[in-house]
């Protein structure tokens, strides 16, 4: 009888316990690694960069800067700016996956590869300086290798001049480039080296005409125009979407209230009408659907400012076929052109940049070529249709619609077009070429204070921090307020700024 | 039409009782076995009176869960073994009498009142113990509280009726899930909920919603996981309120636990065969609706939304999908779904009402039970259907359940095994919540007052069925009906919850058990979106596939000393280990765009995509091996000690860190035992207890290390990104501590009862994820930090108001609960702000966002968000007319109420008994998303807000409308209108700046850009529910007799019968669920909660 209770007992003692395995096993992570590659790295960090680009048009550059409006919600055409975190939370979130590619790629000695992260770091580090001043920026990141969770923040006369600065930076990626390695995982120029070196150059040239009011940049720029810069649309640093979700443009998902939020801007429809401007039915749709009626009463535009009822009207014609799919409409497989890309940077704008330097006597080329083979490229990208407006072909247009060159702010005119949909870069031109004109909006003659504006019809000049900083990293956030004048203002003047 | 739809419904439900008794009738006259058995019966009576005790107790001594009742004269019958010696009586407030059988069949008992109390609850580890000895706090519900009432949800069915338990339902469909929290929440992280326990064994009650907000949802409530419990299998529902209960189930046991033991063949033990049937029907509908305003129609500023009446072209715009538009007046306006003539404007009052249902609820429940000298055994099977209140949402649930016990070797080992199958399924969960895709509370806020909802009925455009929605306005949201029939969100759930127990008595006082539970759960979920539905344009699939299981080996060896009359000191030995192992499994899999097939009907499949499906497969594993030991010492009936000590060894914490002891000790003294108190005292019974306990607790899986995160492909590039949590290879386990002093009083011969509990509790060293600044790379970090206590009274109060033996007999129980968790400490940086929940509407970018946040020195759980800027005496500041809404976010309170309390009342009169329960929630605050966004939507009065005295019918600009030869509009204006709000103007002086109302609400309310001011919706949560009303009664034994009835009994039960609150808009007993919790004190568009009326049948043969 006891022993067979003693036998029961050990069966089941067996039974339940002799599986015990090691209890530390259990803890091992079955669905994330905890070492990959550089370039899966960069995929994402490029991915979410540009993503983040096409929001930061739609939302904030175009409207800004007047190529578009908001119809609803119009606290940015207003002026009345508050702390949104999105550029600052995406841009820093890409950028964690390209500083972390960068460090792989050191370890794996594949300079190309870090050639490519130091390029699109500084991208995106120049985005975050323009739009805030000083950032974070030699620390940034660090909470990934270090305890270190507060970051300090740099001034933005270093993030440009400094010795580990953007514009050396971009240098030594030109260098890198040049060396060995192989470039994965590139979604934006497709492992191409001499497209980054191009790149590189190109953001350079970009960068220091945007400081070129605060130093003497004409050295820099003449060396930087005869070097390797982007030179035809095969060049543009866009990010090709694959067409299937997640790989999208940004905008398709949204719903049709949302999306028409924004509308073809006054101050655009009016220079483009005022052209008979082919790029008008790229940018925005007929009001009719009928794109053989290119006239002018065809299309409107909607004047930033004030949501209300009468006073800003709102009857701006819808954005274009290439970034909305709407039902029962013509599509942009209808018209045989592509679908809109996330653009970083185009040839385009290089042939404007060009074309200011040599205004500027910063070098001694063309102003006029540099101009043209701007509005010209800048149609081909978008791929627009001639012969509706009644064209030949460009030289045509060039010739008759009135946009040949005639004086310097014909070139800012064109590039201001020509950024639709380039991020942020229409806002700081926009931004820029007010502080060189004194802030004065009458000597920018296709812009306009906004309607019924909060803040004296003076553009903000920067964005807001967020509020998590001033939470999360107090002590280098107050410092960097202190820098700031005191006060986290949209009015406050940042040094590329203060001339 | 809606009540002859039903009355169909209900007619299914009726016959498929019919099959039920079939069956039932085939059951009886197969079972009929004999045994070595002999029945006893007699008549228990009051030794003074005379009179008969209704529902004393009978039960065999040698097997104290053989037993009965007495019925309403005092009669018993029980069937006793051959062999059986001993029969105990029992009466709450007359003690325990035990009677020798000596051979008889007929033992008549006289009982006299006394002060001798012996109540038996089961506490943790399965152990029933003595109540008296218990120190610290148990409230004990019976089975039968819980299965008449028939919620869906069991959980709910508590509410009201136990002191210190916090339980929140909500409106959301056939699975929606209760939020249950004893003594409060304790924890930054949301783990609060309490543990449910059944037949000794953890059960997992998680919410599993995995991958949030994918193709455009927000969580979707297909119920929390402890709901599947059958309520016609409970026998008792005990809840262990503080840690000093439930040391012993380990972490997870700290919130308190939920003991819920089923029914076994014991439990019906008049004869050896018992057949019961248990029939309910529900009826649910709307309880509270918003106060929506009838007198003005779609549009903006006194407009029409569309000039052309027909569809928004983009030539002009005026998109505005809001009820601010003409008066209902009957002026013809071209509208939407007139091709193009004008028809008359009028209201379609009752449009939103009517889309909703009368719901059913059909629980059918058979069971057979039987016991022998030896063995048990019972089975039951229950059908519950249930049909939510919005069209096309309903939940299935079929459940078997088996118990059978088995006693061997002259009783020594003793075997048991329960095994629960639960097969739930659901065509369709309703979403709720700020979600344009599925969510047909979304739509309400902007749906047009004069569009009937019938003339949407046929939700596809004429020759675009399946892929072009018919709406009345294009631009903002779906037709309710294409949610409701074609955006599902369907389920099947298969859960076993088994457990086997054997037990082996080497002597008298020293035995052996081995338990075996495992609870495995397999669901499927798919989710439909049709293509045209805004946000998902081209449609989408996604299905889950979760796998989740637990089991739990644990083994104990008991020795006590010998129960000699006359030993003063008794000692309880008990020590054993348990291994627990949990196992996930879950596979998301989605296809974001259908392909489309012309006009074809969608093929709603993962292979019909036109992008790639993306794919998710989290795994996840945790293992806790404890060694526990049990003490408990008694002297003279009088003094208990009781002291606990567990260790636990987590997989989730580091090595040097992963083993943690926990101790407990707590103390009984039934002072009246040596107060010799006299038959006449007033006082009858005194007991004080008191308890101090620790626990410790671990944390998930896989958190100590950095990891990268797998993203989908960008083409055939593959994408990983870092993951935003830092690790922490340093953890430690966290730590409650707490500490409790109790009475448990009783007077006039144990008519009143008192039961009063205070507790401290105090969490530190919690596990919590810190946020860290973005630019660092990381968004999170995990941490030990963070201190958190709770800090309540429990109070019970009890009257047995009127005793008549064979007259009328009136119990009245209040049942109250305050508590105050407050943050004791947070760590630098986070101190003013930690957000527990952040952003609580990220699916919707144009708000400023709204948080919950934990402030140090503050209650837990603060709202957090913009307000209204507020001059010195605290006047709403205008600009321009309009108020104006702060640049910094700010805490506006905590949704924490100070009193959570019910009050029951039950009247029994001989065979029929009634009873109400109200239940009221007292403090606390609610921000209601649903009222703010109404208001700006111009489609409700908001006469009931006590916040803002304005309607939203005041004020509106008034047109007269006719039509140009051309067919465009004309806008005659009639009334220019205005309002002007209440406060100040910006530069001095009163606020006497007219606007537009639209302009003065979306301003109020923080609409636009920088949606949702806090402070604008933010309403006092205080409300009282009629929570229960039931009529029950019990035909009499001898009338049934001759029909084959043992007994029979028919209740009326109704629940959530009346709501009383300040608040706007909304029932406030709802919450939000976040990131798989809950979230109290935020509303955003759910659902509405409904009344029940039931009818329920219970029959035994």
């Amino acid at each position: 009888m006891r022993n067979n209770t003693i036998k029961i007992l050990s069966l089941i003692a067996i039974f339940a316990f002799s599986s015990c395995e090691k209890i530390e096993d259990l803890n091992k992570n079955p669905n994330e690694p905890s070492v990959v590659t550089a370039s899966v790295l960069m995929t994402s960090g490029m991915r979410t960069m540009g993503n983040s680009s096409v929001n930061q048009s739609f939302l904030l550059g175009n409207n800004a800067a007047q190529l578009t409006a908001k119809t609803l919600r119009t606290e940015i055409d207003v002026y009345n700016w508050n702390a949104f975190p999105v550029v600052w939370d995406a841009m820093y979130s890409g950028l964690t996956n390209i500083i972390e590619a960068e460090r792989l790629a050191i370890a794996d000695g594949n300079e190309q590869m870090e050639g490519v992260a130091i390029v699109m770091k500084s991208w995106a580090f120049s985005v975050l300086t323009n739009a805030y001043g000083d950032i974070p920026y030699s620390e940034a990141i660090v909470g990934v290798t270090t305890d270190n969770f507060t970051p300090t923040y740099d001034a933005q006369s270093e993030i440009y001049n400094g010795a580990n600065g953007l514009l050396a930076e971009l240098e030594r990626a030109v260098t890198l480039l040049n060396g060995s390695g192989l470039i994965e995982g590139d979604i934006i120029l497709r492992n191409n080296a001499a497209k980054w070196i191009k790149f590189s150059n190109s953001l350079r040239l970009r960068l220091l005409m945007g400081i070129s009011n605060k130093q003497d940049v004409s050295a820099e720029i003449a060396a930087l125009a005869s070097s390797d810069l982007l030179s035809s649309n095969t060049d543009n640093v866009t990010m090709t979407y694959t067409g299937s979700f997640p790989n999208e443009f940004p905008l398709l998902p949204l719903k049709i209230g949302d999306f028409d939020a924004v509308a073809l801007g006054t101050s655009a429809y009016d220079v483009m009408t005022g052209y008979n401007d082919p790029r008008l039915t790229r940018y925005a749709r007929p009001n009719d659907g009928d794109y053989t009626n290119v006239m002018a009463t065809n299309f409107s535009g909607a004047i930033n400012g004030s949501e209300s009822a009468s006073a800003c009207p709102k009857n701006g014609s819808r954005l274009g076929v290439a970034y909305y799919d709407y039902p029962n409409q013509t599509t942009a497989a209808m018209l045989e052109i592509d679908r809109a890309e996330s653009i970083i940077m185009t040839y385009s704008e290089v042939e404007f940049l060009l074309a200011e330097a040599a205004l500027k006597g910063y070098t001694t080329g063309n102003i006029e070529a540099h101009y043209k083979a701007g509005i010209e490229s800048s149609m081909t990208y978008n791929q627009v249709d001639l012969a509706p407006f009644g064209y030949a072909d460009f030289e045509d247009y060039y010739n008759t619609s009135g946009v040949t060159y005639d004086e310097g702010i014909d070139i800012w005119e064109q590039k201001w077009l020509a950024l639709f949909f380039h991020g942020l870069e229409p806002y700081f031109e926009v931004r820029r070429w007010l502080a060189e004109s004194n802030n004065d909006f009458s000597a920018i003659r296709f812009l306009t204070p906004t309607c019924q504006n909060i803040n004296d019809n003076l553009l903000p000049v920067r964005f807001l921090y967020p509020g998590e900083e001033q939470s999360l990293n107090n002590q280098n956030y107050t410092i960097a307020i202190d820098n700031l004048g005191g006060n986290n203002s949209f009015n406050a003047k940042m040094w590329l700024l203060d001339f | 039409m809606g009540v002859i739809r039903n009355l169909q419904k209900n007619s299914k439900t009726k016959q498929s009782v019919t099959r039920f008794q079939i069956v039932l009738l085939l059951m009886m006259f197969v079972g009929t076995f004999s045994y070595a058995q002999t029945t006893i019966t007699g008549t228990v009576t009051d030794v003074t009176t005379g009179e008969g005790l209704i529902s004393a107790n009978v039960y065999l001594k040698s097997n104290l869960s053989r037993g009965t009742i007495t019925d309403f004269d005092g009669n018993y019958t029980i069937e006793v073994p051959k062999d059986a010696k001993t029969l105990v009586f029992s009466y709450i407030g007359y003690g325990l009498k035990e009677v020798p059988i000596n051979g008889r069949t007929a033992v008549d008992v006289t009982m006299s009142e006394s002060i001798d109390i012996q109540e038996v609850v089961v506490t943790g580890l399965s152990i029933s113990r003595d109540k008296k000895s218990l120190g610290y706090a148990v409230q004990e519900l019976d089975g039968k509280e819980v299965s008449e009432v028939k919620t869906t949800n069991i959980s709910n069915a508590l509410a009201g009726k136990v002191a210190g338990v916090f339980i929140t339902g909500s409106g959301n469909g056939p699975t929606a899930s209760a939020n249950v929290t004893i003594r409060g929440e304790s924890s930054l992280s949301g783990k609060s909920q309490a543990l449910f326990v059944v037949n000794g064994i953890p059960i997992t009650n998680g919410l599993y919603s995995p991958g949030d907000g994918l193709n455009g949802s927000t969580t979707i409530d297909f119920g929390n996981a402890s709901q599947v419990i059958n309520s016609d299998d409970i026998a008792s529902i005990s809840i262990l309120k503080g840690p000093a209960a439930s040391a012993l189930y380990g972490s997870r046991a700290a919130n308190g636990v939920i003991l819920v033991t089923t029914k076994t063949g014991t439990n019906n033990s008049e004869k050896g065969w018992q057949v019961s049937l248990n029939s309910t029907t529900n009826f649910e509908t709307i309880l509270k609706l918003p106060d929506f305003q009838n007198e003005y129609g779609v549009g903006g500023y006194g407009k029409y939304s569309y000039n052309d009446g027909v569809t928004y072209t983009g030539n002009n715009y005026d998109a505005f999908g809001e009820n601010w538009g003409p008066r209902l007046d009957g002026t013809p306006i071209k509208q939407w779904n007139s091709d193009e003539a004008a028809v008359p404007f009028v209201a379609a009052p009752n449009n939103i009402r009517d889309f909703f249902q009368t719901g059913i609820t059909a629980s059918n429940n058979v069971s057979i039970a039987n016991s022998s000298e030896t063995g048990d055994f019972r089975l039951s099977y229950t059908n519950l259907s249930r049909q939510g209140v919005v069209p096309n949402t309903n939940l299935t649930r079929n459940t078997l359940y088996a118990s059978m016990g088995q006693r061997l070797m002259n009783d020594k080992l003793n075997i048991r095994v329960n095994a629960m199958y639960v097969r739930s399924g659901s065509d369709n969960v309703p979403n709720a919540g700020y979600d344009e895709s599925s969510s047909i509370m979304y739509g309400w806020l902007w749906y047009p007052r004069q569009v009937s909802i019938d003339d949407m009925q046929q939700y596809w455009k004429p020759g675009q069925e399946g892929v072009q929605q018919r709406y009345s306005e294009e631009l903002w949201v779906n037709n309710p009906w294409l949610i409701v029939n074609e955006n599902t969100n369907s389920f099947q759930e298969n859960r076993i919850i088994g457990n086997a127990n054997i037990s082996y008595n080497f002597t008298p006082n020293f035995s052996f058990r081995y338990r075996f539970g495992a609870d495995v759960k397999d669901e499927q979920r798919q989710y439909r979106r049709a293509p045209s539905t805004k946000a998902v344009l081209n449609g989408s699939y996604r299905e889950d596939e979760l796998s989740f299981m637990e089991t739990n080996n644990e083994f104990l060896l008991s020795w006590n000393t010998d129960r000699l009359n006359g030993s003063k000191l008794q000692v309880d030995l008990k020590g054993g280990a348990n291994i627990m192992r949990q196992n996930s499994n879950f596979l998301i899999a989605n296809n974001p765009q259908l392909l489309l097939h012309g006009t074809d009907p969608s093929i709603y499949s993962l292979t019909n995509n036109r992008s790639n499906v993306l794919v998710e497969n989290p795994r996840a594993q945790k293992g806790i091996n404890s060694v526990f030991a049990l003490a408990t010492l008694a002297y003279d009936n009088f003094l208990y000690l009781d002291l606990t000590g567990r260790n636990d060894v987590s997989s989730t914490l580091p090595t040097a860190n992963n083993s943690y002891f926990y101790p407990s000790a707590s103390l009984s003294a039934v002072i009246s035992e040596k107060l010799n108190l006299s038959v006449n005292s007033p006082l009858s019974f005194l007991k004080a207890r008191f308890a101090y306990a620790e626990v410790g607790n671990d944390t998930d899986p896989y958190l100590l290390n950095n990891y990268y995160t797998p993203e989908a492909l960008f083409g055939s590039n593959s994408a990983f990104g870092v993951n935003s949590l830092a690790g922490n290879g340093d953890l430690r386990p966290e730590r409650t501590t707490s500490f409790e002093v109790g009475a448990d009083v009783r007077f006039f011969k144990n008519r009143l009862r008192l039961d009063a509990t205070y507790y401290s509790m105090l969490s530190k060293d919690q596990i919590i994820l810190l946020p860290v600044a973005a630019t660092s790379g990381k968004n999170t970090r995990l941490a030990n930090a963070g201190e958190i206590s709770n800090k309540g009274v429990e109070v019970a109060l009890s009257a047995t108001a009127i005793r008549r033996q064979n007259g009328l007999n009136w119990d009245i129980t209040l049942n109250l609960g305050h508590n105050r968790a407050i943050v004791e400490s947070l760590p630098e940086g986070v101190k003013d702000n930690y957000p527990m929940v952040a952003n609580m509407y990220p699916n919707d970018g144009g708000t400023a966002g709204l948080d919950l946040v934990a402030v140090e020195g503050e209650l837990l759980g603060q709202l957090r968000g913009l307000t209204f800027v507020r001059d010195e005496n605290d006047n709403i500041v205008h600009k321009n007319g309009l108020p104006v809404t702060s640049e910094e976010k700010s805490i506006v309170g905590s949704y924490q109420p100070y009193l959570r309390a019910g009050v029951y009342n039950t009247f029994t009169y001989r065979n029929l008994s009634f009873g109400f329960l109200f239940d009221g929630s007292f403090g606390g605050k609610i921000f209601s998303r649903t009222h703010a966004l109404m208001n700006t939507a111009g489609g409700i009065t908001n006469n009931d807000d006590p916040n803002l005295p304005m309607s939203s019918l005041d004020g509106r600009e008034i047109y007269d409308i006719s039509y140009d030869a051309t067919g465009a509009p004309v806008y005659d204006l009639v009334d220019a209108g205005g309002v002007v709000g209440p406060g100040v103007d910006i530069d001095g002086g009163e606020n006497t700046t007219s606007v537009s109302p639209r302009d003065y609400f979306y301003a109020y309310y923080g609409n636009g850009f920088r949606r949702d001011n806090i402070e604008s919706a933010l309403f006092d949560a205080t409300y009282v529910k009629l929570r229960e009303v039931r009529i029950a009664y019990q035909f009499k034994s001898e009338a049934l007799g001759n029909l084959g009835f043992e007994g029979l009994s028919v209740a009326l039960v109704g629940r959530n019968l009346l709501l009383f609150t300040d608040v706007p808009s909304i029932d406030p007993e709802t919450y939000s669920i976040r990131n798989g919790r809950f979230v109290n004190g935020f509303e955003s568009t759910q659902l509405p909660s409904t009344r029940n009326f039931g009818i329920s049948v219970s029959a035994t043969f």
